[in-house]
């Protein structure tokens, strides 16, 4: 077990996905916190005297069309995309992980009932799920992060379910059953640990998704409403002045594709290193 | 065969009526009383009472579910409350939009992601693989309607080559209007293709381990022979699947991508009906997409019979 | 001059911790109308031989030595060059009916894919032709027959299938790996019979390889045991069944089920009881000395530190062991 983790690690190292990917993120995420202190110009003072302002020393990646400085808002629009995408994906994992359990332990009808359910909801295009939920329960920031996190729900109870199956036919279950543990003991104490890995590579993953999927919202108006900024919602700004000002266009794309291509690599990486495939294989 | 056939169209009529169901109660649950929004702020009770005896909206839930399934079926879609028309007239004019859109859209996504697929299989490990799947990783990561904004930037911006916005109609010739969906489409396309190129790599990537491949080898067929006659045509049930979950995915792109470009088509009909509170055209809408889904992926369905044989046999069960 | 002439054939792979070596330089001929079998455990080399002539190692995978097939060095041929060979000369049998054809074509179309390849028949001729193939593999040759997928065969009827689709062109040497090994203990002997006859009337060259001695017995003239890599008994079928010198070709003799020598159980698969341990993993063996030493019965301490020698017991027999039995 001691070198099986060695080997994890190692395997981790080399690979360039994870690499570039755990890079890029740790940089989002020190951004983010840096954020929380300091920004370099304010992101909410309106300068209309200096809108517009193509990128330069004291602006480097420009001014919108209220004169405020682009950096700092994409700065600022950090802790949106990551409040929204964390919590979306912590409501897919809090209620999705114990109903995989619950039905992977269970089976019967509760198996059959959760299984049926994520089957109806992945056939349904989850953003037009998202607009109808955002736009009929009004929008905001908190209606776009439930609309998100309900369809991350069914990917963690089947993720779960399917792991924590191939877990149970291991013979050490059915030596803790003999010992008299209590199903939700056996859960905890030896379903999760052991799926663990899988389900740390879907969360990267959904959490990219969240990201994009919170771009989307507020791109069409229904995320985060002013005056905080986010990302899509910038990018919404942007297009009706896409003529005067295409710089405007540029930087919160490339925000929102570097940020989403970093997780995806880290969990590719990740699921590299930890795929029990791969590691037969050596 | 015609058992399999039977048992599939049973399934379809199944999960068409529980969307329904679903899709109502939702519908249901959601607060919003249609009458209240059409008379506005200050109403009188009376009026209020009166427009909701009008809209049927007094009479019972299993009522008003039958009625409007009936309705679904027969083509009589309701009132537009906000355009005074009917729901089927408004559908009508806009799938001319939406429709050529998904299927120019799709159609690039197959065109690009199979050949890169394949090819970048065929040379596993090799810088062009690398290439192929550096490409792909981006393109997932890109978000749609910020390429379609580039693709605004520097097509109908810098070159003028397509125009920014806007729908010319069918009846200016195929010509313009074709220049008008050209972009949306591609714009629709970019991260379709890219997860169905990583996809169909993967997969080729596993046919090309399977021993028919090695025996067709042993035929004397070249790696590329081998590759394109018995190694893709087995590697396509899994992309043929991943089309169909795309469908939906690409449905729920034109919502966003028809806001982008302006046009006149289902996915901004929809976000323009949920704006203004119109729910009887928001409801008709959610449940023809969901049921053009579930319509797809029947569709799929019938695809894997026509790609493997196996399944042919009755008593073979859905993959 | 010998049809097909391997000599001093080494395969090796490249690991990020040095090579390994699969095979260790074996030399053996077939000739034409000759059938030669190549016996051995699982993992000791015999699929890599096969792979190695047909030119289909694994990417990974380095052979030297030389292969010649009517004089030519297949070893100095590039790709282009083997894929013209394969399948029109050189014609393999795999192991698995079950997955070695593409469950999404018709038998008639895979049968007649090679001599639409290498012959450039049209549809119709290939068509033809297939029918004549699988009718001489006793299959049913009609349209019936020919449309029907690899998914509506037994396993016996998809080896005939297989080997309809390895007789297509002609060839002239047939590499046939564990032919039987996945049928029924009826059928190999029907998988069996078509292939002796076979291989009689077209005379080609027969390099059978498999696990079994009695299907050793039963089918060939020429007989080598592979040991991790290594030939280690080698002479006429006849010849070695009647003094067994090596300890591992009595240890495989001893495993045979008594009563039958032409099965072995209905999957082949038993582990041979006579003898204990496994074949050592590539990476293991081939350091010092007799790579059976460890499982031998009769191991002394010079056969643990230095190379049996190849010993000539017969005409053409020889057996590389310290001690060979039955010698006195």
């Amino acid at each position: 077990m001691h070198s099986d983790g060695i080997e994890v690690i190692r395997r981790v190292l080399i690979s360039p996905s994870f690499l570039v990917g755990a890079i890029v993120t740790l940089c989002f995420v020190v951004i983010a916190t840096v954020t929380l202190f300091w920004t370099p110009q304010s992101w909410i003072d309106i300068d209309i005297a200096n809108k517009l302002a193509r990128p330069s020393l004291a602006h480097p990646f420009g001014t919108d069309h209220f004169g405020r400085d682009v950096l700092s808002m994409l700065m600022k629009g950090s802790h949106n995309s990551i409040v929204v995408a964390l919590v979306a994906v912590g409501i897919g994992v809090g209620l999705g992980v114990p109903l995989g359990l619950v039905a992977a332990s269970r089976r019967g009808w509760i198996d059959e009932i959760v299984m049926r359910a994520a089957d109806f909801t992945f056939a349904f295009p989850a953003l037009l799920s998202a607009v109808m939920i955002t736009a009929l329960a009004g929008p905001g920031a908190v209606n776009s992060i439930i609309a998100i996190g309900i369809f991350n729900v069914p990917v963690f109870a089947r993720l779960t379910r399917g792991a924590a199956l191939v877990v149970l036919t291991q013979d050490y279950i059915a030596a803790a059953r003999l010992a008299g543990r209590r199903e939700i003991r056996i859960a905890i104490e030896h379903l999760l640990p052991n799926i663990a890995s899988v389900l740390i590579v879907q969360m990267t993953i959904q959490f990219a998704l969240a990201i994009l999927a919170e771009a989307g919202l507020s791109y069409l108006g229904l995320g985060t409403q002013p005056p905080n900024p986010s990302w899509g919602k910038m990018l919404n700004e942007a297009q009706t002045m896409i003529y005067i000002a295409p710089h405007l266009v540029i930087f919160p794309g490339v925000t929102i594709a570097i940020a989403v291509l970093g997780l995806n690599l880290l969990g590719d990486g990740l699921r590299d290193a930890l795929d029990p495939r791969l590691r037969r294989a050596r | 065969m015609a058992l399999v056939l039977a048992r599939r169209f049973a399934a379809l009529a199944v999960t068409l009526v529980a969307a329904t169901m679903i899709i109502f109660l939702i519908m249901e649950i959601l607060p919003g009383d249609p009458a209240a929004i059409i008379l506005g702020v200050g109403a009188q009770p009376d009026t209020l009472a009166a427009l909701r005896a009008e809209l049927g909206l007094d009479l019972p839930v299993g009522t008003r579910y039958g009625r409007w399934v009936l309705g679904l079926v027969t083509g009589d879609l309701g009132q537009s409350y906000t355009y005074s028309v009917p729901v089927s007239e408004l559908i009508g004019e806009r799938i001319w939009v939406s429709l050529p859109l998904a299927l120019i859209s799709m159609v690039l996504t197959v065109l690009i992601a199979i050949p890169a697929g394949v090819f970048a299989a065929s040379r596993r490990g090799r810088l062009a693989d690398t290439g192929v799947s550096a490409l792909a990783q981006i393109g997932i990561a890109i978000p749609n309607f910020w390429f379609a904004m580039l693709l605004i930037l520097v097509f109908a911006v810098s070159l003028g080559w397509a125009p920014a916005g806007g729908f010319a109609g069918w009846d200016q010739g195929p010509g313009s209007a074709l220049r008008s969906l050209a972009l949306p489409a591609i714009a629709l396309a970019l991260p379709q293709a890219a997860i169905l190129t990583r996809v169909t790599r993967s997969s080729v990537l596993e046919t090309l381990g399977e021993d028919y491949v090695r025996t067709a080898r042993a035929k004397g067929l070249t790696l590329n022979a081998a590759l394109w006659r018995h190694a893709v045509r087995n590697a396509l049930i899994p992309v043929v699947t991943i089309m169909g979950l795309q469908f939906s995915f690409l449905l729920a792109g034109t919502i966003i991508i028809e806001n982008v470009f302006y046009l006149p088509g289902l996915g901004r009909l929809l976000f323009q009906a949920i704006a203004q509170r119109d729910l009887i055209v928001v409801k008709d809408l959610v449940v023809l997409l969901a049921g053009t889904v579930v319509i797809v992926n029947f569709l799929v369905d019938l695809a894997y019979l026509a790609l493997d044989p196996r399944l042919r046999q009755a008593h073979a069960h859905a993959l | 001059m010998d049809l097909l002439s391997v000599s001093n054939l080494s395969v090796g792979f490249d690991t990020p911790s040095g090579q390994i070596r699969i095979l260790d330089q074996i030399s053996f001929t077939v000739g034409r109308g000759q059938s030669v079998g190549l016996v051995g455990e699982s993992g000791c080399g015999k699929s890599m031989t096969a792979l190695a002539i047909m030119g289909l190692l694994p990417v990974a995978a380095r052979a030297t030595g030389t292969i010649k097939l009517d004089g030519q060095d297949l070893l100095t041929l590039d790709d282009t060059a083997m894929s013209g060979l394969r399948g029109r000369r050189l014609a393999m049998i795999f192991q698995e009916p079950m997955t070695a054809l593409n469950p999404v074509q018709t038998i008639g179309h895979q049968v007649a894919e090679g001599v639409r390849w290498h012959l450039g028949l049209g549809r119709r001729a290939a068509r033809r032709t297939a029918a004549e193939l699988v009718a001489r593999v006793g299959l049913p040759a009609g349209r019936q027959g020919l449309g029907r997928y690899p998914h509506e065969l037994s396993g016996g009827q998809r080896q005939r299938v297989v080997i309809a689709m390895a007789l297509a062109c002609g060839p002239d040497i047939l590499i046939a790996d564990e032919p039987t090994t996945a049928l029924d203990v009826t059928t190999q002997g029907q998988i069996l019979d078509l292939l002796v006859q076979i291989t009689a009337t077209e005379k080609m060259g027969l390099l059978l390889i498999t696990h079994d001695l009695g299907v050793i017995a039963q089918m060939t003239d020429r007989m080598m045991v592979l040991y991790a890599g290594r030939i280690v008994e080698t002479g006429p079928t006849a010849g070695v069944f009647n003094a067994m010198a090596h300890p591992y070709t009595r240890g495989l003799f001893a495993a045979l089920p008594s009563s039958d020598l032409v099965t072995s159980g209905p999957r082949g698969r038993e582990r041979l009881a006579a003898i204990p341990g496994d074949v050592p993993a590539p990476s293991e063996a081939l350091q010092f000395g007799c790579a059976f030493a460890p499982r031998c019965p009769l191991a002394e301490t010079r056969c643990r530190s230095s190379e049996p020698p190849q010993i000539a017991l017969q005409a053409d027999h020889s057996v590389a062991c310290f001690r060979p039995q039955g010698q006195t």
